[in-house]
Parts: C-alpha cells; sequence; structure tokens
C-alpha cells in the first residue's frame, strides 16, 4: 500500500523517499541534503532522520532549520518545527497541525489519515494552483500531499524516481521520459544561500569545520588558549620559565617552548595575523597562554582498577601523528605519553579523584575492606558470621564492592535503602561530588521552617554509618534506646546503630534499621 | 517507594543561546546543547580543526543519549552522565587521534528522590552558574591551575582572574587521561536561571556585570545576546558560547500531550555580526 503524491512547486526543498516525506528550506546545504535522503531511505524512524538534521546544525537545536517531516502510513507520524504545519483528513474530522510557536518540534500521530497535505504555513490549498505527481525524489516545492492509500496496482502518472539527490547549485536531473512527457515542469536549477554572506556571524557548524583564514603551512593554527596541564604540578615548575611579558615573536618560538614544556606538541596559537584594534581591558596581555603547548596530565600508578581502564582508554599520546606508537603494556612506563604528560619533573602522579565502582554482583558501592563468605556476600572485616546467609566468613580480608549498610526509615513511612550517602533538608543540595560518590537528596517538609535546607548528611563511611549536621540552625537531636536524647553540635558528627533515630524537627524523623 | 516519575512538572523551562567566533579566532571551537533536559557547553582546544571536531564530537554524543533517554524514558543520572562522558572521550579520541580535547559543563533536569533537580557537571573551565533571588554563584568549580592555586591560598580569586596561567586546565575529555567530572545537585526553583559559558564570557565580563545583565533582560536569548556582546566589547579574544535555561512557574496546560516541552525562543532568533571582526 502506498499514497498517491503530488506537489506544488514553491521555494522549499521536499524528500519524499521509502514512504516517508521531509521538507526543508530550499537553502539546505547539498551535503545535508544528501545525507537526509540516505537517512530517509534507512533510518529505523523519523526520530533518527531527526538526529541527522540535528547533526547538520551543530546537535544546537536553537540553530535548527523550521522542517515537516510524516510518514506515509495509514497512521502518519508527523514532526513539524517552526512554520511548518500538516493538514489531515481523517474519521475524526480535519486536523492542521502547526509547527511554529514551539522551541523544540511538535510530534504527533494521527490515526487513519485519508489524505494529508505538509507545507510550509499556509498550508496550500488542495483545489487551486498547480499539482504535480510525484512518487519519490527531491523537488522545489510549496507543499506535498498525499492521498488515500491505494494499491500499487493503480498507476498514476508520475515522475520516476531519481536515485540519487537533487542537491543545491545543480542542473535538477529529471528522468527523460519524464520530460520528454512533459507532465512536469520545475527550476533547472536554484542557489544556495549562504548565510555568511550576508554578513551574519557564520553558524558554527562543528560537522563542516571552517578552514582558518590563514592556513598557509607553518602558520600555527588559530588561536588556542586552553591548555591542559598536569593536577598538582609545583607552582615553581613552569612560573619560574614562563616568559615574562610576551611578545608574539616570543612565542612564536616552538623550540623555547618545547624546551619550557618539555613536549613536542601542537605547535599552537600565534596570535591572530593584524589584531584589530579593540578596547583593551585592563587586564595584562596574556602570556604563555596565547601559544604554550598543552601538556596533559598523567596518573603515574593508579588504583587496582587500573586495568580496566587502560582497556578502556588506551594511552593517548599527544604528538604528531607520525610518531604514534602502539599503546604500551598497562604495567610499564611508556614514551609515548612522556612527550604529553609525563615530561615535568617533580610531578605527583594521581589525579585527585580515583573513581571506583564496582562491576559484577548487586553490591554496587565503593570497593571497601571486607570480608566475603563462599557466597561473596561482603561484610565487615571484623564480622565472624555473614549477615545476608548462615555461612562462616573467610579468613582472608580483601577489597570488594560494598552492600547497602541499612535503611533509613522516615517517619512518613518513606524507606531508603542506604547504598549513598543521603542529605537531608528541606531543599538539600549536594558538594562536589564525583559520579560514584554523589549522595541523595532527600526533601523533607518542614511547615514551620525548622529544618534548614541542608540538614543533616546521613554518611556511609567504609562500613560506618555516620550522622552529620550540616551547620543546620536548629541542630539534630540524636534518640538512642536506653540513653537520654542528645543534640548534635553545630557539625558534629556520631556513629549510628540499628535502632537509632535522628529528629530534625518539624515532625521529620529519620530511623535507622539494619545497620551493619 | 520514591522516585515517582514526574509527569508534569510544575514548571517550564525556557532557554535562549548563542555562540560567538569572537573577535581573535578564526574559528569557533565552541559548541553548545540546548535540548531540554541538557544544557551544555563545549570548549574545544587543540590544532586546526581539532578543537571544533572535539567539542562537536562531545555534543553530539551528548544528544544522542539525550535523544534516546527521551525515548525511552530512562532518565538520566550522575553514573549515567559519567558513562556518557568516558563514551564522548572515546569518541574524540577517535576522532582527533588525541590532539584534541574538550572541555563540558552544563546542567541536566534529573528526577532525585521524585523531586526535580539540577544535575550540574563539569570537565575543564567552562562553568555552570546559578541565579537564585537575584543572587548569581557559581556552581561549577574549574579544573583549572589558577583554581588550585585559589584552594591552597597561593593567590586570591582576583588575583586568578587575571593570572597568565589562568588558561591552563587540568581535566578535558578526549585526551584520555583525567577525564573524571565533578557533579553537584541544585534545586529547582522557580524564577531561577542557570547560566552555562564558555571561558570567552567570563575571561572577558566580571561576574558582578554578568549578574546585572541576568537580572536585568528577563528575556534568555536577548540576555545571551547582551553577554556575548558585553564579551565582544571588552575584547572578545576567545569564542563566547552563552547558553540560558529559565525555571517558570507552570502555565496552565495547553492539551500539550503529544507536544514536546515548550519554550518560546529560538526560531529565527537574531545573530550577532561582529563590526571589525579581522575577515
Amino acid at each position: 500500500m502506498s499514497r498517491t503524491l503530488e506537489y506544488t512547486p514553491g521555494h522549499w526543498l521536499a524528500l519524499v523517499r521509502a514512504d516517508r516525506v521531509l521538507i526543508v528550506p530550499g537553502d539546505t546545504p547539498p551535503d545535508t541534503v544528501r545525507a537526509l535522503w540516505q537517512a530517509l531511505a534507512s533510518a529505523p524512524g523519523l526520530e533518527w532522520v531527526l538526529q541527522d538534521l540535528l547533526g547538520a546544525h551543530g546537535m544546537d537545536l536553537g540553530r535548527l532549520c523550521p522542517f515537516g517531516m510524516a510518514t506515509l502510513d495509514p497512521d502518519p507520524q508527523v514532526l513539524l518545527r517552526g512554520p511548518m504545519a500538516l493538514r489531515a483528513t481523517s474519521p475524526a474530522g480535519d486536523t492542521e497541525i502547526d509547527g511554529s510557536g514551539v522551541g523544540t518540534w511538535t510530534e504527533r500521530r494521527i490515526t487513519s489519515a485519508h489524505s494529508l497535505v505538509l507545507g510550509p504555513v499556509p498550508v496550500p490549498a488542495t483545489g487551486s494552483g498547480i499539482w504535480w505527481p510525484l512518487r519519490e525524489g527531491i523537488v522545489l516545492t510549496g507543499g506535498v500531499r498525499a492521498g488515500q492509500a491505494t494499491s500499487d496496482a493503480a498507476p498514476v502518472p508520475t515522475i520516476k524516481t531519481a536515485t540519487e539527490p537533487v542537491l543545491a547549485g545543480e542542473p535538477v536531473p529529471f528522468p527523460q521520459a519524464a520530460r520528454a512527457a512533459g507532465d512536469t515542469v520545475v527550476p533547472a536549477s536554484y542557489e544556495t544561500e549562504d548565510a555568511s554572506s550576508h554578513g551574519l556571524v557564520e553558524p558554527v557548524n562543528p560537522m563542516e569545520p571552517r578552514t582558518a583564514p590563514d592556513s598557509a603551512p607553518g602558520n600555527v593554527a588559530a588561536g588556542d588558549d586552553t591548555l591542559l596541564s598536569a593536577p598538582k604540578r609545583p607552582l615553581g615548575t613552569l612560573a619560574a620559565a614562563a616568559p615574562t611579558p610576551p611578545t608574539p615573536a616570543a612565542m612564536a618560538d616552538p623550540d623555547d617552548l618545547d624546551t619550557i614544556l618539555g613536549s613536542a606538541v601542537l605547535k599552537v596559537a600565534a596570535p591572530a595575523p593584524a589584531p584589530v584594534p579593540m578596547p583593551v581591558p585592563s587586564t595584562p596581555t596574556p602570556g604563555l597562554i596565547e601559544s604554550t603547548p598543552w601538556t596533559g596530565p598523567k596518573p603515574a600508578a593508579v588504583a587496582p582498577a587500573a586495568a580496566s581502564a587502560a582497556a578502556l582508554q588506551p594511552p593517548a599520546a599527544l604528538q604528531p601523528p607520525v610518531a604514534l606508537q602502539p599503546p604500551a603494556a598497562p604495567e610499564g612506563d611508556h614514551d609515548g605519553d612522556t612527550l604529553l604528560r609525563g615530561s615535568l619533573p617533580g610531578r605527583s602522579g594521581a589525579p585527585a579523584s580515583a573513581s571506583s565502582t564496582s562491576s559484577a554482583g548487586l553490591d554496587t558501592g565503593p570497593l571497601v575492606i571486607s570480608r566475603t563468605c563462599a557466597a561473596g556476600h561482603a561484610n565487615p572485616p571484623t564480622a565472624l558470621r555473614c549477615s545476608r546467609c548462615p555461612l562462616v566468613l573467610e579468613a582472608e580480608v580483601g577489597e570488594s564492592a560494598r552492600p547497602p549498610l541499612g535503611r533509613m526509615v522516615l517517619s512518613d513511612g518513606q524507606q531508603i535503602e542506604l547504598d549513598r550517602s543521603v542529605i537531608v533538608g528541606r531543599q538539600p543540595h549536594s558538594p562536589r561530588a564525583s559520579s560514584a560518590s554523589m549522595p541523595r537528596m532527600l526533601q523533607v517538609r518542614s511547615p514551620s521552617g525548622d529544618i534548614s535546607r541542608s540538614h543533616v548528611e546521613v554518611r556511609l563511611d567504609g562500613w560506618h554509618v555516620l550522622l552529620v549536621d550540616l551547620n543546620s540552625t536548629n541542630g539534630t537531636r540524636l534518640l538512642r534506646p536506653g540513653q537520654a536524647p542528645r543534640r548534635l553540635g553545630t557539625g558534629e558528627s556520631v556513629m549510628l546503630f540499628a535502632g537509632d533515630t535522628a529528629d530534625l524537627g518539624d515532625g521529620v524523623s529519620l530511623g535507622f534499621e539494619d545497620l551493619p | 517507594m520514591s522516585a515517582s516519575q514526574a509527569g508534569g512538572r510544575g514548571f517550564t523551562l525556557r532557554h535562549g543561546s548563542l555562540t560567538d567566533r569572537g573577535l581573535r579566532r578564526a574559528l569557533n571551537e565552541d559548541a553548545l546543547l540546548a535540548l531540554d533536559p541538557v544544557f551544555a557547553v563545549a570548549d574545544g582546544m587543540g590544532g586546526h580543526e581539532a578543537g571544533e571536531v572535539a567539542s562537536a564530537v562531545c555534543i553530539k554524543t551528548l544528544t544522542a543519549a539525550v535523544l534516546e533517554a527521551r525515548g525511552t524514558g530512562v532518565p538520566l543520572d550522575p553514573e549515567a552522565l559519567q558513562k556518557l562522558m568516558h563514551l564522548a572521550d572515546a569518541a574524540i579520541r577517535d576522532a582527533a587521534q588525541s590532539r584534541a580535547g574538550t572541555t563540558l559543563s552544563g546542567a541536566a533536569l534529573v528526577n532525585e528522590q521524585g523531586v526535580p533537580y539540577w544535575l550540574v557537571f563539569n570537565v575543564g573551565d567552562s562553568r555552570t552558574y546559578l541565579l537564585h533571588q537575584g543572587e548569581l554563584s557559581q556552581v561549577s568549580i574549574d579544573h583549572s591551575e589558577v583554581q588550585e592555586m585559589v584552594e591552597a591560598g597561593q593567590i586570591t580569586a582576583e588575583q586568578a582572574i587575571v593570572h597568565p596561567r589562568r588558561n591552563i586546565i587540568t581535566r578535558a575529555l578526549g585526551t584520555g587521561e583525567d577525564n573524571e567530572a565533578d557533579f553537584w545537585l541544585v534545586p529547582v526553583n522557580s524564577g531561577d536561571r542557570m547560566l552555562i559559558c564558555s571561558d570567552g564570557l567570563t575571561g572577558e565580563v566580571r561576574d558582578e556585570h554578568i549578574a546585572e545583565v541576568l537580572r536585568r533582560i528577563k528575556d534568555p536569548q536577548a540576555a545571551a545576546q547582551e553577554l556575548v556582546e558585553a564579551a565582544l566589547r571588552s575584547g572578545g579574544r576567545d569564542n563566547i558560547t552563552v547558553v540560558l535555561v529559565d525555571v517558570l512557574a507552570a502555565e496552565p496546560e495547553a492539551g500539550a500531550e503529544d507536544t514536546f516541552p515548550r519554550h518560546l525562543n529560538t526560531t529565527g532568533r537574531p545573530r550577532m555580526t561582529p563590526e571589525g571582526a579581522s575577515a
């Protein structure tokens, strides 16, 4: 089954292929059109076509062009953006969907549509104007209409398929048969409008890198300020060597820089040729910044997880491609990295955060010293029997992923498994954290405002659960069976045991169960 | 238990964004993503087109994941984002043979124990700020040498702004090393405004001036444009990229069942014309 198709001439580009219609602006670059033409045939769904279209706009939704796309099946799926609309006739009546006024795009599925017209607003009326038959191909159009689904056996005079896309700036190829039959008239070619020729800022299109105006060999690449350095490098090392008030000439000498940073990398960034006069800000002329090669850090000996990390990220060397070497064995030192990162004396190796996420098993916590049972359950090193099964623990103590450390039960009945730290408050926010150490945020109601925004943290530390006051205004009371209630001082932390309750005020309390 | 699938959010997002090559650079190596629920800025570095490739590949990786997450309804969390960044890291090294890298900073709207939160993420020295009740605060913390010096008490924040080594960053995506992101969870409040920008803005425009613009200009696109213009006026030595996201109190439901979240900007927005660019 397919629908009979017709189009009315206009200035938009309609791509019709594989029972899909896509309409984009007439000035869409040829490469983009070609990619979309392929996508229409190969994409599993319109979303994929959309993604290619987004990709052509640097994945920037704000820059995405207006478009309309629809499938031609009995229940057409429709995606519209900008001044593009679809009018459909279905048993439920006529509907018109408009993409205007939506920052992203409008998506809809129409059940059993008899016929539809897709085109720029206002959608052309089917009863007027010229309508040419169409089966597949790329046409300049003001709208495409699809009739009721019919059997392919019923022949309609159509333009035969052009198998390759018609591209901007090229003559529009038409099958000889169609041309001879004289059943259509289409402009032979059209101009591509280039936004940049209008004095606009060229849109960033990362997929089509612009060439630097001055790209003669020997010239350095466009100013590339940002440099990657080793973490925790002693400041003296480079600061002493840094050229003081730098001049373009001084900075252009790559040998100096190589000596300074010990790396033969990216000869970057002479200042742009003939900089325009402009207001000079109150900052000194940038020094090294404008021209230093970029050196990277090298974690020397990292965590036990280094092997898997290395597998995921083979040693990457910042050096001329010619000099690329096969990755060295993870345990050895290798020259490839030396050029990039290992060249600075006296640097400390390990990066600040060595995240350790466990890979297998149910336990998802960080690695902790533990004693495991024969079934693999991790327990505190001091435990004698497994807390989760009747097995006796092995004598050996090792590292394994930490299981949840019990439960926290709120006064409203909500239960939270303690597999991560939790920050509790009226509107808590987290401190800086890695993905593995990010605590949960638990908001609790505080009608009278007794509870601070970030009030208290239930912190998991090794096999311990701590209650940490976060400088709350009204404090937290710890209720422990058999003991007098006790108020935590500002910033104080205490170790929690099963059966403890923390009272935050305003009727909110946290009970702790099954702690190790 | 917890984690209700947030159907109606109770607020809407409205965003504006702009990127500009600046006045000195031949290329724009910045890239941005403004695709609800993720907003991000990547600032590429590396010779020739490598930086451009790095930031573009990074944003493309993120975008694909955002679209997929929207399709499957699986929410993003720090671990998912960290995995994504590792993916982007590998993709950049693949595309640029480790000659390039990129920063990445941004914010993703996530569901935290049933409550909407901004998950702010950062690698490098692009920044994410929060304007809350008129007060601007920097949420992300740079991975840069000067930041380390500030934290070590060796220089003041004021000195960091003009320090000659202020552009040396300590982490990036695409270099294969030191690519771990930092994360923050920040509550979502109506009236709040998130600013995500490359150092082409913060290197040219002081925080007080940024805050003044963000308080004064309500429309996010117009505010983004004003910030970019301010950076150009004070030199525009680097690429400048600004993404602004406003959290607005929910409007009455407009029967938008099958429409993606509504923001009212972007189409046909104005473009900058940097007069005097050395073109």
